[in-house]
């Protein structure tokens, strides 16, 4: 059971003078109780991407398969699917539209059709996957911090039990302490046997939290791999609108000279490796 | 009166020629509450601050703890329900002077549609001096020098629905420039920019600063914060910390979690280098000056 991506390409508005082609030949496969992290730059395809992951854009060329299913076959695969994959835009809390916090999670199971108890078991399964505990069932969305309403706005995706989840840039916007709660809670969903798609700009953050992350420019991937691979993949190459982080810059830097062995984005342990060859030297 | 630099961007060396535009604001906030109306819990409670023509100050604190209120005070798009905003020595509570406040202080706002108001590029970065009522050559050299500035000028007849997200926010920052305030506040502004895109706009608000432009910079981002003055933490609408960047920065990462702060990776190496004597304790966290004292070691 996976997420199957293969020679997919997209052009919007094909034969027009607005012409922009947004993937090109991508391929990637995702596996349940894994993150996935796709990294690029702004306008390099991410968010078209995640949108043919669950059937909101068909592929003109190449194929989304999920599950066996594929996307651009029948209309009843779709509904499938899109039960099975769960998107999470970019501020998501911006889609928040009902009074309470049971509302608003039960809006998608209500959809597939779940009644009664079982809607009932299904919100609170979320929210307690989400670390939400039952108090806030009653709770006015919109009167929530930041971070509260972006849980929520997860929470409403989860609760049709998605075996795929993929989210826009969860972490825009939000405070560190958010970021780390949010991290952690993609580690235990994943942990639980979801999939977690984690699409962003940051490649530092995605350097410590991903199983596999890929890189992808101007609609194209350029680099594919776990987090230790591509640490060595992007110090040979250069794409767009990636920095490499400062601390990884500097340690392939010292290990081209000889200074250091390996590669790392952990300030710890380039001191270490740092004060090691310092003492060598002498 | 400082000397003219050669380093000053063209636009200012222009403004100093014409109207002797003075280089930055001093801002000022002595007691300030505010309350939203219809709201029993005050967002800001007693806050004195002085912050001078020139500095660069970092303004921090968790979401929802006060910092874009307080922004909006310096250009009094709010109101101190207690105690008083002075812009200049101006206090932001007279009527008459407001347009003049909003001429020295301007906001760039976390989303640019924000603050985006017309359909094409250039119309945009005219809004902003038209409304300061300028003599329409006057207008036309602004909008050209500030899209120049950042890099927007190719696509001055474009339209801004055809930007990127990054080039939005660009465009909004050279909405700001053409005003040519004597203070940039920045509310979270390059929160949506990839990390190329981040450091160019960095280093146009570094241009800015040693121009003599005031910065109050709001981020949750300690690495965006490596080049300011000095570090203001806000937490539950009071001050909870201030004082230099560097001192703020050298506080241990346990502390500064504790405070819901993630210490920059750039800090902790030159922390842990400068602890076993490998490099100087006055190397600012810097990668490119850690870098070059490490060069001078090999």
């Amino acid at each position: 059971m996976s997420l199957t991506v293969k020679k997919l390409s997209f052009t919007y508005n094909p034969g027009l003078p607005t012409e922009a082609k947004a993937l090109q030949n991508v391929s990637f496969n995702a596996e349940k109780g894994e993150i996935l992290s796709i990294v690029g730059h702004t306008g390099s395809g991410k968010s078209t991407l995640a949108m043919h992951l669950n059937g909101l854009l068909v592929p003109q060329s190449g194929e989304v398969i999920v599950d066996g299913l594929k996307t651009d076959s029948e209309p009843n695969n779709l509904k499938k699917i899109r039960q099975c994959v769960g998107l999470v835009f970019q501020y998501p809390e911006q889609q928040i539209f009902a009074e309470t916090v049971r509302d608003e999670i039960s809006f998608g199971p209500y959809n597939w059709g779940k009644r009664g108890e079982a809607l009932e078991e299904r919100v609170f399964e979320a929210m307690d996957l989400i670390g939400l505990d039952n108090s806030f069932a009653s709770a006015n969305p919109f009167l929530l911090s930041g971070g509260e309403k972006r849980r929520v706005a997860i929470a409403s995706v989860l609760a049709s039990e998605p075996g795929y989840l993929v989210l826009d840039e969860p972490t825009a916007g939000l405070d560190f302490t958010g970021v780390c709660e949010l991290t952690l809670l993609l580690r235990s969903m994943s942990e639980k046997g979801i999939c977690v798609i984690h699409i962003t700009h940051d490649l530092e953050l995605a350097l410590n939290i991903s199983d596999r992350i890929l890189i992808i420019s101007e609609g194209t991937v350029t680099a594919y791999g776990t987090p230790s691979e591509i640490s060595e993949m992007l110090s040979n190459i250069n794409v767009k609108g990636l920095i490499l982080p400062d601390i990884l810059s500097l340690s392939y830097e010292l290990k081209k000279t000889g200074s250091i062995e390996n590669l790392t984005s952990d300030p710890y342990r380039l001191a270490e490796q740092i004060k090691a060859a310092k003492m060598r030297c002498r | 009166m400082a000397p003219v630099s050669a380093m000053l961007p063209r636009w200012r060396l222009y403004s100093w020629s014409n109207n002797l535009m003075s280089s930055g604001t001093t801002l000022y906030l002595k007691g300030a509450e505010f309350q939203y109306p219809d709201n029993e819990k005050k967002v800001l409670k007693g806050i004195d601050l002085e912050i001078r023509a020139g500095e660069w100050i970092a303004l921090l604190g968790p979401n929802g703890s006060g910092k874009s209120t307080l922004l909006k005070l310096f250009n009094a798009l709010l109101l101190p329900s207690q105690g008083c905003c002075f812009i200049d020595g101006i206090n932001t509570n007279e009527t008459k002077s407001v347009a003049l406040i909003r001429s020295k202080v301007s906001i760039v706002f976390q989303n640019p549609e924000d603050q985006i108001v017309a359909s094409v590029v250039e119309e945009d970065t005219a809004f902003g001096p038209e409304n300061l009522g300028l003599r329409s050559d006057e207008i036309k050299i602004r909008v050209k020098e500030a899209l120049i500035s950042v890099g927007l000028w190719e696509k001055r007849k474009h339209a801004v629905s055809s930007l990127s997200g990054g080039q939005k926010q660009r465009l909004a920052l050279a909405g700001v420039f053409a005003i040519r305030p004597g203070s940039l506040l920045l509310d979270e502004a390059m929160s949506m920019l990839d990390p190329a895109s981040r450091k160019s706009f960095l280093d146009l608000i570094k241009r800015e600063h040693s121009s003599g432009c005031t910065i109050v910079q709001v981020t949750h981002r300690l690495d965006e914060i490596l080049n300011s003055d000095r570090t203001v933490v806000i937490t539950d609408g009071q001050i909870s910390w201030q004082g230099k960047t560097e001192n703020f920065l050298s506080i241990s990462e346990n502390e500064l979690k504790d405070m819901g702060f993630a210490k920059p990776p750039v800090a902790v190496l030159k922390e842990e280098l400068v602890k076993s004597g490998i490099i100087p304790g006055s190397t600012r966290s810097d990668i490119g000056e850690i870098r070059k004292k490490l060069c001078l070691l090999q």
